[in-house]
């Protein structure tokens, strides 16, 4: 609100007061008043702008950096329907897949794709695969249907009309499979898409509301006396939010349409090198113009409302003493004890509320735009993370997995692991726990003292945060990928060792070494009853407490350093394993993953191949999760491209908050020069308060920058290995690290915009100074 | 015998200040009564607590006890909303340093409050028209502030004071920052326009030939307002025949 708020007239009418343009009715009348309204706030907003542009400059790169980060977002969610559905087209041509089907079942359906009126038609038949069953010795049929129309509401009616006559036709001891493509979820994948697009949005509208009121609230500060004078003559919120808001509306239509153009172009060269024809939707400039208009109203509103309950009075007196800065008079006592080092040190004291804001608020983007990247390599892990691209189930059969089984399979080409998936069982399910010593437990970690009266250990600790796991040697190859101290095969040499992680949630834990000694206690009985509302520590200590058991001493073989894991592993050998839980080891789950290189012809290949190998040991069910596929989808997404790209903008926030703020404290503070040097200050001195102030902001910036940086990281390193898994059960290990390159960039921009953003000012300050002083003559007396 | 409605109307007000650990008493129990179209002027030392009565009376300031009311309407109840909208509408405001916004030229600086009380274009022109003639600042409408003498600018505050057509105007020493030639003519303006208005003033001074023009003189000392002099029921002096 400023310059032109006003609107001056071009003539002196004689209409009489309460004279009123005549407009024909009243929804007429309101139309007109609205956009006589409309149109006046624009004009008059849009010569306040830039009649004053130098004031907005920041407003302009602000709502552009906005409008483009978020512009990133929409445009490449306008894409990434497009990119599932050219990935779903090129791999599938098939909804569902029923399996294992007798030759009635196939009958059956064929006959019914061939019904005599076409609404009855729901599906089509794409293929009849038939292979013969080693164990019955009877031919079986996989069949592909693709469905008419509405798939969603097809698939419906197929469940609900042809699975009870399938299931009626099956014989004794058969039983066939359904699985379906991502071809007929793709309409969940959209969904999917606009839960992220949507989730994206909220985050990136919180940082932008956080941006535009921190940078209104310093403007606000600078205008109190006009807000004031408003106040004065009749001002309410509304005509001061109106006001501030058709500014800042003013600005954002200008800066709209480049920022979309920018935007969408990144994102076209992010999108080029996947092939996938680039698409625009107008939809985007729409949404950006929404995002921008609630950021607009949320950013002005607080502001304002804050101004509003001010007594003008209060708002007038302040014409010189805004909030940040208070009278120089406690300082210049000063002068006369040490100028000006100890004046400006005690300057940025007077000044502490200012200094915290500008550091918090200025850095806190810089600690942003690591956490992007963080985020961004998360993302990544994510996506890159080895998923199974197969499950098998053999509990059907009478085959345990075995090592001729793991054998054949791996003798399949483009399988890289075979893990077992049901040799685990959580220590707390058992009602264990495990005993250590406190030397194998990291300092600062939350693991239990181990106190108990039958069985008296002392400096223990004590966890049930554990997870046995059995392993057989052919198995052995599947911790071979992770970091390891120690050997291995050791778990094999003698039963009572053990190959042991060293983490609980991802974060370590325990600093276990090979030779160490833990005892895994196995209930056996129990003294009383506990009650049955306890969970967590206090379960635990009841369970001590209330339950008899049998502690087993295990040797540390190995330890794993890196291992995914919610609950900390322990690997036993099939006996040790069967020691502690009681069951003897028996696989017959197993995940299967594949070579990341492989095309969707060669993982079909690879199905048919596991399916076959299935069969021969009977009622074998192979599940194909389409992962493959699935990571190939989010791959070409680019969020992660996005994320770095909205990460670097950031940044950019970073330094208009310094050099805004800066200017004007200082452009504030140069009363206080004047004052100071016709008390005698020279200008070497006013100099060397500028620069001290800025070395110290730089110093400080360097200290905050690293700071927030290191707690938004592990804060977001803390979201996704110990939050998200409760709630998701992933099993991602994500690493903590700082990357030093932006931690680099972060602290040199942070004390970079430090030191000038005080310097400028100066520069500016002294050059307006002696250009006034001496008629343009220059900086004569400089060190004087 | 009906019930006089007075255009002001305070009942012990009182504001306090915190300097450190005192507590400054700058209006004590203040309680005035001003009829519609009445002059009064309120007089007293520096720091006596003139300035914070009027500010309080104009609703820039909040009492800490008592009551103001404007034409019955108690303004000390009101939001900060209710009492924006109300000012706007109801009070015009002089300061003793113009306070005039220096971005602004001088006929911008007029026309706040009318954008400020979204009047229509047309109903402040004529208004206008005699303002800028009244106060003869039609060749220096399209100046700023700074481009201003002092007379020159408390003439614009005075005409944005008006511009609205209160019922009531408060004057915080209009003429404190001028010389007497210039206070003259700001006063003779100034009381002409009431004249032609017919606005109530309130006027704060510590000018007694300036508070001699008034109908009635209160003095504010140490916070505590007194009924100093009466010329309703005396002879007024004028200044050039006002």
């Amino acid at each position: 609100m400023c310059l032109y708020a006003v609107r001056a007239p071009r003539r002196y009418s004689t209409v009489s007061k309460g004279g009123r343009r005549s407009l024909i009715g009243g929804g007429r009348d309101d139309l007109g008043r609205l956009w006589e309204y409309l149109t006046r706030s624009l004009s008059i907003a849009w010569k306040s702008v830039f009649f004053n542009f130098r004031q907005y400059v920041c407003f302009f790169a602000a709502l552009f950096i906005i409008q483009m980060f978020y512009g990133l977002i929409a445009v490449s969610n306008a894409n990434n329907n497009q990119v599932d559905y050219e990935h779903v087209m090129e791999e599938y041509d098939y909804h569902m897949v029923l399996r294992e089907l007798n030759l009635d079942q196939v009958n059956s359906l064929v006959a019914e794709s061939e019904a005599v009126f076409k609404n009855d038609v729901i599906y089509k038949i794409i293929r009849v695969d038939e292979h013969l069953n080693y164990m019955t010795n009877r031919m079986r049929y996989d069949m592909y249907l693709l469905f008419n129309g509405d798939k969603k509401v097809n698939e419906k009616r197929f469940e609900e009309k042809f699975l009870p006559t399938l299931k009626a036709l099956g014989r004794e001891g058969e039983s066939f499979s359904i699985s379906r493509t991502p071809l007929l979820r793709f309409e969940d994948n959209e969904r999917a898409n606009r839960v992220t697009f949507i989730v994206i949005s909220a985050v990136l509208l919180a940082v932008s509301i956080f941006l535009l009121t921190m940078l209104y609230k310093i403007r606000v500060n600078q205008y109190k006396f006009t807000y004031g004078v408003y106040m004065t003559f009749g001002a309410d919120f509304k005509k001061l939010f109106g006001t501030a808001f058709w500014e800042l509306f003013v600005i954002s239509i200008v800066t709209l349409i480049p920022a979309v153009i920018a935007s969408t172009v990144v994102v076209y060269f992010v999108y080029r090198p996947s092939g996938i024809p680039f698409r625009f939707s107008f939809l985007s400039i729409l949404f950006v113009a929404l995002f921008n208009l609630i950021v607009v109203l949320a950013s002005v509103w607080m502001p304002m409302r804050i101004m509003s309950i001010r007594q003008p009075m209060s708002l007038i007196i302040t014409e010189d003493n805004s909030n940040y800065v208070t009278s120089p008079i406690r300082s210049i006592n000063l002068l006369n004890k040490s100028f000006p080092t100890q004046y400006e040190f005690y300057s940025l004291w007077r000044f502490r509320k200012y200094s915290v804001q500008l550091l918090t608020t200025a850095i806190v983007f810089c600690a942003l735009f690591i956490m992007g990247l963080y985020y961004a390599d998360i993302y990544k892990t994510n996506l890159e993370y080895p998923r199974p691209q197969f499950t098998v189930d053999l509990s059907r059969t009478d085959y345990p997995y075995d090592e001729e089984m793991s054998e054949e399979l791996y003798a399949l080409s483009g399988i890289t692991e075979v893990a077992a998936s049901d040799n685990k069982t959580e220590a707390i399910d058992l009602a264990s726990h495990m005993i250590t010593d406190r030397d194998n437990v990291l300092p600062l970690r939350n693991v239990m003292v181990f106190q108990s009266e039958t069985y008296p250990v002392e400096n223990a600790r004590v966890t049930n945060d554990v997870v046995y796991t059995g392993i057989t040697e052919e198995q052995l190859v599947t911790l071979e990928k992770y970091e390891c101290t120690g050997d291995l095969r050791s778990l094999f040499a003698q039963s009572d060792t053990v190959v042991i992680g060293d983490a609980i949630s991802n974060i370590s834990t325990f600093r276990f070494e090979v030779g160490d000694t833990i005892e895994v206690a196995v209930r056996v009985g129990q003294i009383r009853a506990i009650d049955g509302n306890l969970s967590g520590r206090n379960l635990l200590a009841a369970q001590i407490e209330c339950f008899r058991f049998e502690y087993h001493t295990f040797t540390v073989g190995a330890v794993l350093h890196n291992v995914p894991s919610g609950s900390m592993p322990i690997y036993f050998s099939p006996e040790g394993y069967e020691t502690v839980t009681k069951d003897p080891l028996e696989i017959t789950a197993l995940n299967i993953y594949v070579d990341q290189e492989l095309t969707p012809e060669e993982v079909g290949t690879l199905d048919g191949q596991i399916r076959n190998w299935g069969r021969i040991y009977g009622d074998t069910y192979v599940l194909n999760t389409h992962q493959l596929s699935l990571d190939s989808i989010s791959s070409d997404k680019h969020y992660n491209e996005f994320y770095v790209c909205i990460a670097i903008l950031i940044l950019f926030i970073s330094p208009l908050i310094w050099f805004f703020t800066q200017t004007l404290y200082y452009f504030k503070r140069e009363r206080e020069f004047n004052i100071l040097q016709a008390m005698g200050a020279q200008a070497k001195d006013i100099r060397r308060i500028y620069v001290q102030g800025g070395l110290v902001m730089a110093f400080l910036s360097l200290i905050v920058a690293i700071l927030l940086s290191y707690l938004g990281s592990y804060l977001l390193f803390y979201v996704f290995n110990v939050v998200e898994p409760y709630f998701t059960h992933a099993n991602v290990r994500y690493d903590f690290y700082m990357p030093w390159y932006a931690i680099v960039t972060s602290v040199v921009m942070s004390v970079g915009c430090g030191f000038f953003s005080a310097y400028l000012p100066f520069r500016s300050y002294m050059k307006s100074r002696f250009t006034l002083e001496n008629g343009g003559a220059g900086e004569g007396d400089e060190g004087h | 015998m009906p019930e006089v409605e007075y255009m002001l109307q305070t009942e012990s007000v009182i504001k306090q200040y915190k300097q450190y650990d005192t507590v400054v008493t700058a209006v004590n129990r203040a309680s005035i009564r001003v009829e519609p179209g009445e002059f009064v002027a309120i007089i007293g030392t520096s720091g006596s607590g003139k300035s914070t009565f009027l500010h309080i009376c104009a609703g820039l300031l909040r009492a800490d006890a008592g009551h103001v009311k404007i034409r019955g309407n108690d303004i000390t109840k009101m939001s900060s909303d209710e009492l924006g909208r109300f000012r706007g509408e109801n009070m015009g405001f002089i300061f003793q340093r113009h306070n005039l916004i220096p971005q602004f030229t001088a006929l911008e600086n007029i026309l706040i409050p009318t954008v400020m009380c979204n009047k229509p274009d047309m109903s402040y022109q004529e208004n206008l028209r005699k303002l800028v003639e009244t106060l003869q600042l039609t060749e220096r409408l399209h100046h700023l502030p700074s481009e201003l003498s002092g007379g020159q600018q408390q003439r614009v505050a005075i005409a944005r004071a008006l511009i609205n057509m209160p019922d009531i105007v408060f004057a915080d020493e209009p003429t404190g920052n001028l010389d007497r030639a210039n206070a003259d003519e700001v006063l003779k303006l100034l009381l002409e326009t009431k004249r032609v208005m017919g606005q109530t003033l309130v006027m704060v001074t510590h000018d007694l030939s300036i508070a001699d023009h008034a109908d009635r003189i209160f003095k504010m000392d140490n916070g505590e307002l007194t009924l100093h002099r009466d010329y309703q029921r005396g002879t007024k002096r004028t200044v050039n025949g006002y």
